[in-house]
């Protein structure tokens, strides 16, 4: 047992490692690409030796890496959410683009900057998008377990999508009557890392950082969910409410992703897919693989979204999208199988 | 007896000839071909900015329109009241809808003339079926606009006036700050992107009218397009002066546009001449947007200012601060 135990954390060791090294190959590849090109000695220049006014060297500093890092950023909190989602519902399915979450974030995001009831500095915004992700999870969780009082994972999908095709018809009922926040957030609604500068990057950093931190916090209880929910009980854990306490989180990590980079989809679902039988032993390295796979797969395709149709730079959302339904598609037809 | 009939006919010639000359036949800017017995009295406009503002400033009061929704649900009509002082709340201008109209109402104020904008989402295959229609082509500017509504309202002496005002206007300009010696540029910031015009609107039109010169980032735009490109393109989009239409129906107006900027790129100004040397112009977007003689106006006389000559030592500020006047 304890050989079998030290051999699994030695492959999540390597895994990590593995990722690590992706990641870092990833965000020099997407630094180096742009519209405007630059050496690569300017950009060493601009690290070591910044000189405030020199265009490259901004570009570099203040455009490329914090669009490098809102990708990072963004991608870990979306791809730990649906790790947790998925293990907290027992549900491989469970993605927060399917259950509603992303779309009930949009919703909060787009109602506030159309209507302003208050004007939200920046720091709040990613707490309003998760309020709006809650809220709208809230009810697909509710509606699920209408009847049976149990969160049925076909029915949770179903309401899922049926309440995020809601949300989007309300997003589009308002951008329609108001052209120009249209053309503020329509980039941003098919999910783009563009918008993520270095100040929208800090401010979501704390609610991302206490998501990271409390979903941590959280495996060790939730890897006993994979025994079956008596046998976890049997071993002290309240299903109850460690799964709330992980759907709290989920939003967290979603609502403050959404606000930085928009709703981009399918992260959360390819990021544990990539690793196989993650979910009959999830664990904390189980848990940081997914959120730095999460953050390789957003890079990859916001380099993608860049360099594709250069100088038209693509929306991220949709490269994510591209690559997101046919791996849904899968998941769906091997559990029909 | 054949001298009474003649008299009859020649009497009939005489009450008949005036109805047929008043009879209208226009092309549209569909290339379809309509014809009115009559220049049209009760006008249905299907767009508020591109439309009703146009038929409001030549005179022809429209009987209803398009209009949008404030946050309280009440309906106005955008940019009307800046530019014409018209608006729902102060006309007899029904309201028939924010997005699409309806065809109902619209059936039910029984109007001689429809008209609608070629990006209008309601077909205009239903429309001219409750009265003739036109569609107008708000890409072309507004004297094309202005022209084409003359015609099948009968204001044409209104338009001459409105045009010969705003060549005036701009012959004034172009004598005044020499346009062809001056690169301009027009951009909004858009989320992390910029929003680059080769013409926006009322602004564009003057620009272009005027013969002012435009980076080559602009130039390779077509015509009437806009593009989304990267922040990493803003030196290529230096100019004498910039002019960003902000959103001035929002609270924070052009303050907010210029936080949209420094969120995009802390410091933007140190990037560009034009903002250094001041001439980064905000201009409210509600007026910048409309096709409309007003708005030409208004914008000549924003270049004007914002291109004309200014005194040695001239600087500056970034808001004025309020100059003290000492008591008598």
């Amino acid at each position: 047992m304890t050989a079998m135990s030290s051999a699994g954390h030695s492959r999540e060791r390597h895994a990590l490692l593995l990722m690590l090294s992706v990641l870092a190959v990833l965000a020099i590849l997407h630094i180096q690409q742009g519209a405007r090109p630059i050496p690569a000695t300017v950009m060493l220049d601009a690290v070591l030796s910044p000189d405030r006014d020199a265009f490259d060297h901004f570009v570099i500093l203040s455009l490329r890496l914090p669009r490098a890092s809102a990708c990072i950023v963004g991608g870990a909190a979306f791809g730990a959410a649906g790790f947790l989602l998925q293990v907290a519902m027992r549900n491989r399915l469970a993605e927060p683009h399917v259950l509603g979450l992303n779309a009930g974030a949009s919703l909060a995001v787009v109602l506030v900057t159309t209507y302003q009831p208050v004007v939200l500095p920046d720091i709040l915004m990613p707490f309003a998008a998760s309020l709006g992700a809650a809220g709208l999870f809230g009810l697909v969780l509710a509606l699920s377990a209408l009847g049976s009082g149990r969160f049925d994972p076909v029915r949770m999908v179903f309401f899922g999508i049926a309440l995020s095709a809601l949300a989007s018809a309300l997003v589009s009922a308002i951008l329609i009557l108001n052209e120009d926040t249209l053309e503020q957030l329509r980039f941003w609604l098919v999910g783009d890392a563009a918008g993520g500068g270095a100040a929208a990057v800090w401010s979501i950093l704390p609610a991302v950082a206490l998501g990271l931190v409390a979903g941590c916090l959280l495996m060790p209880q939730l890897a006993t969910f994979s025994l079956g929910e008596s046998i976890s009980v049997a071993l002290g854990a309240s299903v109850h409410r460690t799964r709330i306490a992980a759907l709290v989180v989920t939003a967290l990590l979603c609502g403050s992703a959404v606000s930085l980079v928009g709703p981009i989809g399918f992260v959360g679902l390819m990021a544990p897919a990539l690793w196989p039988r993650l979910h009959q032993r999830p664990s904390l390295g189980a848990f940081l693989l997914v959120a730095g796979s999460g953050a390789a797969i957003l890079l990859a395709a916001d380099i993608l979204a860049l360099g594709l149709l250069a100088p038209t730079e693509l929306p991220t959302g949709a490269l994510t999208g591209l690559a997101g339904a046919p791996v849904f598609i899968w998941l769906v037809a091997r559990r029909l199988t | 007896m054949i001298r009474s009939g003649l008299l009859t006919l020649i009497l009939a010639a005489l009450v008949m000839a005036p109805a047929v000359a008043r009879a209208v036949t226009i092309v549209d800017d569909r290339g379809r071909t309509v014809t009115l017995t009559r220049p049209a009295e009760r006008i249905v406009s299907d767009y508020d900015i591109d439309v009703t503002i146009p038929l409001i400033e030549l005179g022809a009061m429209p009987i209803a329109s398009h209009g949008r929704l404030a946050g309280d649900g009440k309906p106005y009509l955008r940019s009307s009241k800046l530019l014409t002082g018209i608006d729902f709340d102060n006309s007899d201008i029904a309201f028939i809808g924010a997005a699409e109209i309806d065809l109902e109402a619209v059936a039910a104020l029984k109007p001689d003339l429809i008209v609608t904008e070629i990006s209008r989402a309601t077909p205009v295959e239903k429309l001219e079926k409750l009265a003739p229609t036109i569609v107008i082509n708000s890409d072309l500017g507004a004297p094309h606009v202005y022209a084409l509504l003359a015609a099948a309202t009968g204001k044409e002496a209104e338009f001459k006036r409105l045009d010969s005002r705003y060549r005036a206007q701009l012959a004034l300009m172009k004598a005044e700050v020499q346009p062809e010696k001056h690169v301009v540029s027009v951009f909004q910031p858009l989320r992390g992107k910029l929003n680059v015009y080769q013409s926006y609107r009322a602004i564009g039109q003057v620009l272009r009218d005027a013969g002012f010169r435009f980076p080559p980032l602009i130039d390779d735009i077509p015509e009437g397009q806009s593009i989304v490109v990267s922040t990493e393109r803003l030196p290529d989009l230096d100019a004498d002066v910039i002019f960003d239409p902000y959103r001035s129906d929002r609270k924070q107006g052009a303050r907010a546009e210029i936080a949209a900027m420094e969120r995009m790129v802390p410091g933007f100004c140190r990037f560009l001449s034009a903002c250094r040397n001041g001439r980064y112009i905000l201009i409210p977007r509600e007026e910048a947007i409309s096709n409309s003689y007003a708005a030409l106006s208004r914008m000549v006389a924003i270049v004007q200012t914002a291109l004309g000559p200014r005194p040695p030592g001239y600087r500056t500020a970034p808001e004025p601060t309020g100059l003290a006047i000492p008591a008598r």
